[in-house]
């Protein structure tokens, strides 16, 4: 097998395509599912501000063997290799520039976020909210429990003009909105 | 263009014409002079638009790593919506199918017809999974009104319950009602949720809701970049489902050798980089802490 194998190397690898051995593909499989595991169990466990971190170091450490084992970037020409690391290194310079550019502002975000929630993020009455949803929910079953009807119909009424954006998105509008006024001002 | 039917006379020719191992064989494309430079060239095409799907998704990692940074307290409370059972056994399935897939290239590359059947028809099974666990999940979040932008209206008993800044946990309202109705009228604490009138589910939620911090403002865009991200990636497992659907036909046809395997190879790269996304997108989305 492995002689007929060779014929299809290119003129520089004179050891031919290369075929992974059973062994590492399954071994390789059994590392990523045990990573898995072990990601999981950390999130459930509070490691602080390094939580991030350790989820996406494991992360790279499975994406690492996926790309050189399971995509043979181990064995294959190096400018393939190359070609891949180009995307990564450009995603990561989009990803990061962007996020050097939030954290500028981090300090008054994060005064927004959690001291000072913006005007209005108060105002929505959350449990008239959900009265409202359950009533929607009531509304539902409207069929079995026929006493029930009138409680959902403003809801339902307020649901079937969905595309007018001004009445139904409302309450989520307004505080962003003011947000970002507030910052201009 | 008609690359394929005009493939074998072109191919003969040109190994007569430089008199060294050229292929003639019927897979070989009239504007490649050897089965290893065409197999190169489909390789180093794969990897180019595997680039692209990297530099497509990073679009969206960009948008989640701004929003996480700026709202944490978003990503922290909503990340309760997602059930990480299910979000680890999708990844399982995904990975097991990643094996089946790097193994079906080994056996092409073998000359294994069986093997390889068997590992194409496991892989898509897979996928088939993977969609069916999504549909489970996606279906549950249009069930409690969890879905993104405007249409995110939570129905009271399935909202998520938090304290302290929403770092503790304390449950789903609907949950938390179905308790406290059992334990006010002498049932087990254990009893299920189904015991009771929906509607006293919900009256009930709306009271717990109202005794604990409320959730923060624009919970609905967690969920437009969870099935945004999702989304995408699902509807690349689709591309990968008739993809392979594609391979599995003509390796029943008996296409596939140790000579030529290269479409085998090309739509596992492809496979395989469906899998990379996932890695992230579930410590992302469902490990959030």
């Amino acid at each position: 097998m492995s002689s007929e194998s060779t014929t299809q190397g290119h003129d520089g690898h004179h050891d031919g395509p290369h075929v992974v051995p059973v062994w590492m593909l399954i071994g390789v499989w059994a590392t990523l599912t045990a990573l898995t595991v072990l990601t999981v169990w950390s999130a459930q466990h509070d490691l602080g501000a390094v939580d991030l971190i350790i989820a996406m170091v494991i992360a790279t450490v499975k994406a690492l063997l996926v790309a050189l084992i399971f995509m043979h970037l181990l064995w294959d020409r190096p400018f393939n290799g190359l070609i891949f690391m180009s995307s990564l290194i450009f995603a990561g310079l989009f990803v990061t520039f962007a996020l050097l550019d939030v954290s500028q502002n981090q300090p008054a975000i994060t005064q927004r976020s959690f001291d000072a929630p913006p005007e209005g993020a108060q105002a929505p009455d959350y449990a008239a909210n959900y009265a409202e949803h359950a009533a929607e929910h009531a509304a539902e079953h409207a069929d079995e429990h026929a006493d029930e009807g009138d409680h959902g119909e403003d809801h339902a009424a307020d649901d079937t003009d969905g595309e007018d954006h001004g009445t139904d998105d409302h309450d989520g509008e307004t505080h962003t909105e003011g947000d970002q006024d507030g910052a201009d001002h | 263009m008609s690359s394929t039917t005009t493939a074998a006379p072109p191919g003969a020719g040109n190994a007569d014409a430089h008199g060294h191992d050229h292929d003639p064989a019927a897979h070989l494309a009239h504007h490649f002079d050897t089965s290893n430079q065409q197999f190169d060239a489909g390789k180093m095409g794969i990897w180019l638009f595997l680039v692209t799907e990297v530099l497509f998704f990073s679009g969206l990692f960009c948008a989640y790593s701004i929003w996480r940074s700026q709202h944490p307290e978003i990503f922290l409370y909503a990340h309760h919506y997602l059930d990480t059972k299910w979000g680890a056994i999708n990844t399982g399935v995904l990975l097991f199918s990643s094996l089946t897939a790097a193994w079906s290239v080994r056996c092409a590359q073998l000359n294994n017809q069986k093997g390889l059947i068997l590992t194409l028809l496991l892989t898509i099974a897979c996928a088939f999974g993977f969609l069916g666990i999504k549909y489970v999940e996606y279906n549950a979040k249009v069930h409690h009104g969890t879905v993104f932008g405007q249409y995110y209206k939570p129905h009271a008993d399935s909202v998520v319950v938090t304290d302290d800044n929403y770092k503790v946990f304390v449950g789903i309202a609907g949950d938390l009602a179905a308790r406290e109705l059992a334990i006010e009228q002498g049932m087990s604490a254990d009893t299920p949720r189904s015991e009771f009138s929906e509607e006293a589910i919900s009256a009930r939620s709306v009271e717990i809701l109202a005794q604990h911090e409320a959730e923060p403002p624009a919970v609905k865009t967690f969920f437009s970049i969870y099935f945004a991200m999702t989304g995408l990636h699902g509807i690349h497992v689709i591309a990968g489902i008739i993809a392979y659907l594609w391979i599995l036909k003509r390796a029943l046809a008996g296409t596939f050798s140790s000579k030529f395997y290269g479409p085998v190879d090309f739509v596992a790269l492809y496979w395989h980089l469906v899998d990379l996304v996932w890695i992230y997108l579930f410590p992302l989305l469902y490990l959030i802490n």
